[in-house]
């Protein structure tokens, strides 16, 4: 089964796209921020497919954490969430190794058939 | 008041000329009676002297006559008395025009006597036929000569004295007009002089007065005196002064009150000369713009911030109203450029420290996109449920459906608005970019067109798109073009009743590249015309209710366009329809496309 790890500080937004992405039928793992992501993909040898790294969060944003996943060497695709449409916030992320930038509010439609394509 | 100069002058000549009219009337009478006198006097005693002669004659005749008696010529007798009367006829007319004068008579009588005793004497004798001794005869003869002969040289004497005097007297008359004239003369001249030296003391006040009021003395007035006239020129010349006085200081009183006005302004201004030089500032000029001390020029001072050349001419021509720039530190100036419109030309600027102004619409612009980045996250979540709960659908009732669908179309509506304040707020930000790219204008219209059917088709609206071939390219951000297209045809749609027409047409018009959204719904009001591109701003208020939208899809679009370096217009006719036109600068074949164009460029 795909595990997806998905990010955000938001437990309702947690909790939506845990749901959502359940119903899909991915395993779904959450974090509250950056550095949570962190910790949980050094843990667990046995680590996410995705991740779905929500832009802004406390103590370590998914932009930091993106960095460092990258510079850790880390492969697997990863999906930056934002609520910032500018283009200059995107367009950074994507340097960093982004696989692809959500808006929110979240088209899931889009949303799905990209994670399917990544994981696929 | 004083008999006028006029009538002081007309007075004077009258007189003057009545006193040398008079001496020389005078004097030329008494020369013509003089010299009539003397041609009577003269003519007179012509005639005596010629009877004196006619005497010496009839003697010589009578002594002839009786002579011939002596020698007894026959008919000698009667000649002898014919000759005596003839004296005695002479001495009849000599006494006629004696004209009393007594020496003459005397000599008269002494020769009338003298041939009396001739006669007597000599002549009787002789004709009795006894002549007298020869020597008597010749005594007594002789007396009568002599006596004659001073009878006439007495006359002639006479005649000399006569002539003497006379001309005595026209010497003397002719010295007294002489007098009289030159008296008159120094009479006028004495009378002139006075009327001047009666003008001259008051006209050399008014000199002196009206020297003093030149030099700036306006509370000179002038002792009014002298003739008329000068009394006159004295009054109008003190009213002057009164006037001139009264317009200097109300002159000066609205002068102060500008001063004290610019003084307490808060708004610095600053007057120019047509060269630019400041020629004044006042206190919050000073304060605004340090650098725009009086002398110095006002272009350097200006062009220095955020103001090109070219748009400082324009701001002292007045045809730009209004510029910002960014003085010292966050200090942010609007300035209002006016002509000055007097002949020397020049120009007014007027500075408005609207720091404040843009701290606050920073602040709003932050906020703006603060809040609509912080309202994302909860619609998400909204969405995203509603979505999820419409995944199972099968399991809610019809009515909780319909719920859901509500929730969801609001939810879109509130993206919607997000997205367009957000971009407003960017735009105002000058943060709103495109990333232009070359592209054509056909396949931009018909994705519009295609995203807008099926809204249209579920109120039975016709929707047309025509493009012209041959279309020229054009530098543009698609998405951008399409989210302006679409906000055009979204009003249409929303405008527009059931079964409406839509056209979206795409056409070139010269270098540019025209792209039109036509309806033939109920057109706007042509006073709702002019700020229809303003934010929030939505015609009729009825409508308005019903149509959805968010009231800046007009501004959004404005400012997309001229991001583009377009220009968008519209025109309309009520109950006709409404036609929006939006011109985009075609692309020429080389020129380069992928250049971003941020807003500072293009938007005020």
């Amino acid at each position: 089964m795909t595990k997806v790890l998905v990010a955000d500080d938001s437990e309702t937004i947690l909790l939506l796209l845990r749901t959502r992405l359940e119903m899909e039928g991915y395993e779904v793992t959450t974090a509250a921020d950056g550095q949570e992501v962190l910790d949980a993909v050094s843990a667990s040898p046995n680590g996410p497919d995705l991740i779905l790294l929500d832009a802004m969060m406390p103590r370590k944003s998914g932009i930091d954490a993106l960095r460092e996943l990258r510079s850790g060497g880390l492969e697997i695709p990863i999906l930056i969430v934002s609520a910032h449409r500018e283009e200059e916030a995107l367009g950074n992320a994507e340097d960093l190794g982004a696989d692809g930038l959500v808006p929110k509010p979240i088209d899931f439609d889009d949303l799905l058939g990209r994670i399917a394509e990544l994981t696929g | 008041m004083n008999p006028s100069l006029a009538n002081r002058l007309r007075i004077g000549f009258a007189i003057t000329f009545a006193l040398l009219a008079g001496v020389t009337v005078i004097g030329v009478g008494r020369l013509f009676q003089l010299r009539q006198d003397f041609e009577d006097d003269t003519n007179r005693s012509f005639q005596f002297e010629l009877a004196g002669e006619h005497l010496r004659q009839g003697f010589l005749n009578e002594q002839a006559r009786l002579d011939d008696v002596a020698d007894r010529d026959p008919g000698a007798r009667a000649r002898y008395r014919l000759a005596v009367r003839g004296t005695d006829a002479a001495a009849v007319d000599a006494r006629r025009l004696l004209d009393n004068d007594s020496e003459a008579e005397q000599l008269l009588n002494t020769r009338v006597a003298a041939e009396g005793r001739w006669r007597t004497r000599v002549a009787d004798p002789v004709l009795r036929g006894r002549a007298p001794p020869p020597a008597r005869q010749r005594r007594l003869a002789q007396a009568v000569v002599s006596s004659g002969n001073a009878l006439i040289a007495n006359e002639s004497r006479q005649r000399q004295v006569l002539r003497d005097q006379v001309s005595d007297d026209t010497r003397k008359t002719a010295l007294l007009v002489g007098v009289g004239l030159i008296s008159g003369l120094i009479a006028a001249v004495l009378l002139f002089s006075g009327l001047i030296a009666s003008m001259r003391r008051p006209l050399e006040r008014l000199v002196d007065a009206s020297g003093r009021l030149a030099g700036g003395d306006l509370k000179t007035r002038v002792e009014v005196g002298g003739p008329a006239e000068t009394a006159t020129l004295g009054l109008a010349f003190n009213e002057m002064a009164d006037e001139l006085q009264g317009a200097y200081r109300s002159l000066e009183d609205s002068r102060r009150q500008l001063a004290v006005t610019l003084e307490s302004l808060s708004d610095g201004v600053i007057t120019v000369d047509p060269g630019g030089i400041v020629t004044d500032a006042n206190p919050a000029a000073r304060r605004l713009l340090p650098g725009a001390t009086i002398g110095t020029q006002v272009r350097e001072v200006l062009v220095t911030g955020s103001i090109t050349p070219g748009k400082v001419e324009r701001l002292l021509a007045g045809l730009e109203q209004e510029e910002v720039h960014s003085g010292e530190g966050a200090t942010v100036l609007a300035i209002t450029g006016s002509p000055m419109g007097t002949p020397e030309g020049g120009s007014v600027l007027s500075i408005r420290d609207v720091s404040e102004r843009a701290r606050l619409e920073r602040m709003k612009d932050e906020f703006v996109l603060t809040a609509s980045h912080e309202l994302r996250s909860p619609l998400t979540s909204v969405q995203g449920f509603a979505e999820l709960l419409m995944l199972e659908r099968d399991k809610l009732s019809p009515k909780q459906a319909e719920t859901v669908e509500i929730i969801l179309d609001n939810t879109q509506h509130l993206v919607r608005l997000l997205n367009d304040l957000l971009d407003l707020a960017r735009s105002d930000a000058g943060r709103l970019t495109i990333k232009p790219e070359r592209c054509d204008v056909g396949p931009i219209a018909e994705d519009a067109a295609r995203l807008m059917r099926a809204l249209a088709d579920s109120r039975d609206q016709r929707l047309a798109v025509e493009i012209d071939g041959d279309l020229p390219q054009i530098s543009a951000e698609p998405d951008r073009v399409k989210q302006v297209l679409v906000n055009l045809l979204t009003n249409a749609h929303e405008y527009s009743p059931e079964g409406a027409s839509i056209r979206v047409t795409a056409s070139r018009v010269g270098d540019e590249v025209e792209l039109a959204v036509a309806d033939n719904g109920p057109g706007i009001p042509e006073d709702q015309l002019d700020y229809i591109f303003e934010r929030f701003t939505r015609g009729d208020a009825g409508l308005t209710q019903r149509v959805g939208g968010t009231g800046l899809g007009l501004a959004i679009a404005k400012s997309l366009v001229e991001l583009h370096g377009g220009a968008i217009g519209v025109s309309s006719q009520l109950g006709e329809g409404s036609t929006f036109r939006v011109v985009l600068p075609a692309l020429s074949g080389k020129e380069a496309k992928d250049a971003p164009i941020t807003s500072t460029d293009a938007t005020p």
